[in-house]
């Protein structure tokens, strides 16, 4: 598949509510042009992720998660990047979502609603936000997913600006909340 | 063993300068300038001015991880990624595998290296400061270590000649703690830097929030164009390694001078192990070279030797020479070789942010930040203890990075928006020069050239600790007198070597009984030999230090030629 294809999908998708279809997660596991396959993930938690990164990014004017590759992405980081103990919380975390989803939800978590998905995931976000230190799994995954959207071409050259070289430097420069941010 | 088969005569320079970083690439251009023949050596390997720059050009997206080191990355560096950063995709290359380039820690020591054509001008922070009167004068006045001997009349010119080379933008200020300089034009600061700076300036008058001075072509000069150098474009990937020669560093600046001349010889993959003492004459004849590919053992001989190796390896020179007069204990009678190790201690202050100038932001990504000009102990008397410290930081419209609550639309409409001004005030505190922080070489622990291993047992005072109180608690107050809507301070444990301001150990002083070098960086065991990286340091300061080796490097090697036509060398 295609990536546009894939955004094509995931904008009729999100339109319509529904959780996402098989196909979309179809190239995740592929090596891309840095050549690392992601193979940390079983395929269950892959969609997971998925389903995860695109309930935080979701596709709206500018691309959501899974079309900018974000997910694929987070995985190559867990896998190469994170300590042994940081991918052992990563996994716990997956596991632990998806045994709540079926119990209090009656289902996996990457087949629910994007509502649902959303809803679950906030208030996971609420208690680990009230609890010790304030800082947790969602925070963990959070943190990661954006920082791997906003790295990636179609991340930072859409939702924001990005310049290899801008060539000049300016201190002040008017903004109004709203306008394209570089980063 | 000699592999050198062709004889003394071929493998004879007039001087030879050991190491390319920033205070060997100086050396180099300015003897070789004076009409000097110069050998210089490095001990890694060859890296070619941009296109040895492998991610200059990459996007995030182009680096394997998008910048972030992998474990297996980390296993090679585990000590290089102390700092935090070193060890980032983008320019992990240029800092050494601490596998490969072992050392031996009594107490915690951070010690980042660059072993390769450059060295650390490649990835050096580029703060560009002068000392001032007050610093020369503060070991004496401190009655503690030993009197500088020299004064800032002495070095002032040469720090203006320094400057005009290498070209630092920043503002004059007419500060007495801060000598102005030459400069380039400063790079403005942040919206939100200004309504920081006129909340400080107005509250304390001792204290002034300016542009840091820093070592960019913010408006390149006709000679920094002909060396084929250029503007700064603003990217901020500069430890990459830059396409422009925007900012200073060996492969931009100095390597390219000394080329010019037709005098440079460069060997790379030259490990100097220690220097040939003539005991008759009290001078050295040349220097041991291992090539750290093949492993052979080589002399080069020279009339003149600058020993630019960075502070611990060009001590570990000196103290790994041989001689019948100072047996093995290496070429000093002081007992200060080794000795008084610095760094400027860093990782306090404060951060915050500020809810003012909404409408504003900034535009490219400015490779500087404010700077702070040391005020304790000048206008303000600080708590228990000497010296004081200046601070660095910088203020910038946050973005996708800050923490953002909630999921979906909302949350990626806040991502995509700027957030309020972030604000980042670190302290860079004067280290004091105690005797017992010391390197030395192992007696049994080698490296795999065979050479000794470097020993370090260094660490704080209570100068030190002291000082970091005011260095947190200060930057905190200068927040709240903003009105910065959230203030947070911190004051970390570092070690000795975070800073990468590593000095000290072969200090100058008045005499060969309480320092290792004269006035002029001369060894006073071998007056041909001379040391301008951060060894011959006698007090660190509070200010970044490379401008400073800059200045007495030139003042070095036109002191060496005029000896030479004396006929005093």
């Amino acid at each position: 598949m295609q990536r546009r294809e894939a955004v094509k999908i995931i904008t009729t998708v999100f339109g319509a509510s529904l959780a996402l279809p098989e196909s979309v997660f179809a190239r995740m596991s592929e090596a891309e042009a840095a050549g690392i396959k992601p193979k940390f993930f079983t395929g269950k938690e892959r969609k997971m992720v998925a389903a995860f990164a695109e309930c935080l990014i979701p596709e709206t004017d500018t691309p959501g998660a899974i079309s900018v590759g974000a997910p694929r992405w987070m995985e190559v980081l867990i896998q190469d990047c994170y300590t042994a103990e940081d991918q052992g919380k990563i996994r716990t975390g997956l596991a632990k979502l998806e045994a709540d989803s079926k119990a209090q939800h009656g289902g996996s978590f990457a087949k629910l609603s994007p509502a649902k998905q959303a809803e679950i995931l906030s208030a996971l976000e609420k208690a680990e936000r009230n609890g010790p230190g304030g800082y947790g799994w969602v925070r963990m995954m959070k943190d990661l997913c954006k920082t791997c959207y906003a790295n990636t071409e179609k991340g930072a050259t859409t939702t924001f600006n990005w310049l290899l070289a801008p060539g000049r430097w300016s201190g002040e420069e008017a903004y109004k909340m709203g306008d394209r941010v570089f980063i | 063993m000699n592999f050198n088969h062709n004889g003394e005569a071929e493998v004879t320079y007039d001087a030879i300068v050991v190491g390319s970083g920033i205070s060997g690439g100086w050396a180099a251009k300015e003897l070789c300038e004076k009409g000097l023949k110069v050998l210089l050596l490095e001990r890694g390997r060859e890296v070619v001015h941009v296109s040895d720059y492998p991610t200059t050009f990459s996007a995030p997206w182009e680096l394997p991880h998008q910048g972030r080191p992998s474990q297996a990355q980390l296993k090679d560096q585990p000590k290089q990624n102390r700092t935090g950063y070193t060890t980032q995709e983008g320019h992990a290359h240029f800092f050494v595998k601490d596998t490969e380039h072992p050392y031996i820690e009594k107490k915690r020591f951070d010690w980042m290296r660059g072993y390769h054509k450059g060295g650390r001008s490649l990835t050096w922070g580029r703060q560009s400061y002068r000392f001032s009167q007050m610093d020369f004068e503060a070991n004496e006045k401190d009655g503690i270590a030993t009197p500088w001997p020299v004064n800032y009349a002495d070095i002032a010119p040469w720090y203006s000649y320094a400057e005009r080379f290498a070209g630092i933008s920043g503002s004059k200020e007419g500060l007495p703690q801060l000598p102005d300089g030459e400069f380039l034009p400063a790079m403005d600061l942040t919206a939100g830097e200004k309504a920081f700076k006129k909340a400080v300036e107005a509250k304390w008058s001792g204290r002034k929030v300016i542009p840091g001075r820093v070592a960019h072509l913010t408006k390149p000069t006709e000679e920094q164009l002909a060396l084929g150098r250029g503007q700064c474009q603003y990217r901020n990937l500069c430890m990459r390694g830059c396409p422009y020669g925007a900012y200073f560093s060996s492969q931009s600046a100095t390597l390219p001078a000394a080329a010019k001349t037709g005098n440079l010889t460069l060997r790379t993959n030259s490990i100097v192990g220690s220097l040939i003492y003539d005991d008759d004459k009290g001078r050295a004849k040349g220097v041991n070279v291992v090539d750290q590919i093949t492993g052979q053992s080589m002399e080069f001989f020279a009339k003149i030797i600058f020993l630019n190796a960075s502070c611990l390896p060009s001590t570990a020179i000196v103290m790994n020479t041989q001689s019948k007069r100072f047996g093995n204990k290496g070429l000093d009678e002081s007992g200060a070789l080794g000795g008084y190790l610095m760094d400027h201690h860093l990782n306090v202050g404060a951060g915050g942010t500020f809810e003012g100038d909404l409408d504003k932001t900034t535009f490219g990504r400015r490779p500087n930040g404010f700077y702070i000009p040391r005020y304790r102990n000048l206008h303000e008397t600080g708590k228990d203890y000497l010296r004081g410290f200046g601070y660095q930081g910088g203020a910038f419209r946050q973005t996708w990075d800050r923490d953002i609550e909630g999921f979906g639309t909302d949350f990626k409409k806040k991502m995509a928006s700027h957030g309020p001004w972030s604000f980042w005030v670190g302290g860079f505190g004067e280290w004091l020069p105690y005797e017992q922080n010391r390197m030395s070489l192992s007696p049994d622990q080698k490296d795999k050239w065979g050479l000794p291993q470097i020993v370090v047992d260094a660490g704080f005072g209570k100068n030190e600790v002291n000082m970091r109180k005011d260095m947190e608690n200060d930057a905190k107050e200068m927040l709240q007198a903003m009105g910065a809507a959230t203030v947070y301070g911190f004051n970390s444990d570092p070690a000795l070597g975070l800073g990468i301001h590593e000095m000290g150990t072969m200090r100058m002083g008045t005499s060969s009984k309480n320092s290792v070098l004269n006035k002029w960086n001369q060894l006073w065991a071998a007056p041909n030999v001379f040391n301008t990286d951060g060894g011959f340091m006698t007090s660190a300061a509070c200010v970044n230090p490379s401008l400073t080796y800059m200045a007495f490097t030139a003042r070095a090697a036109n002191h060496a030629v005029e000896e030479l036509k004396k006929g005093n060398l």
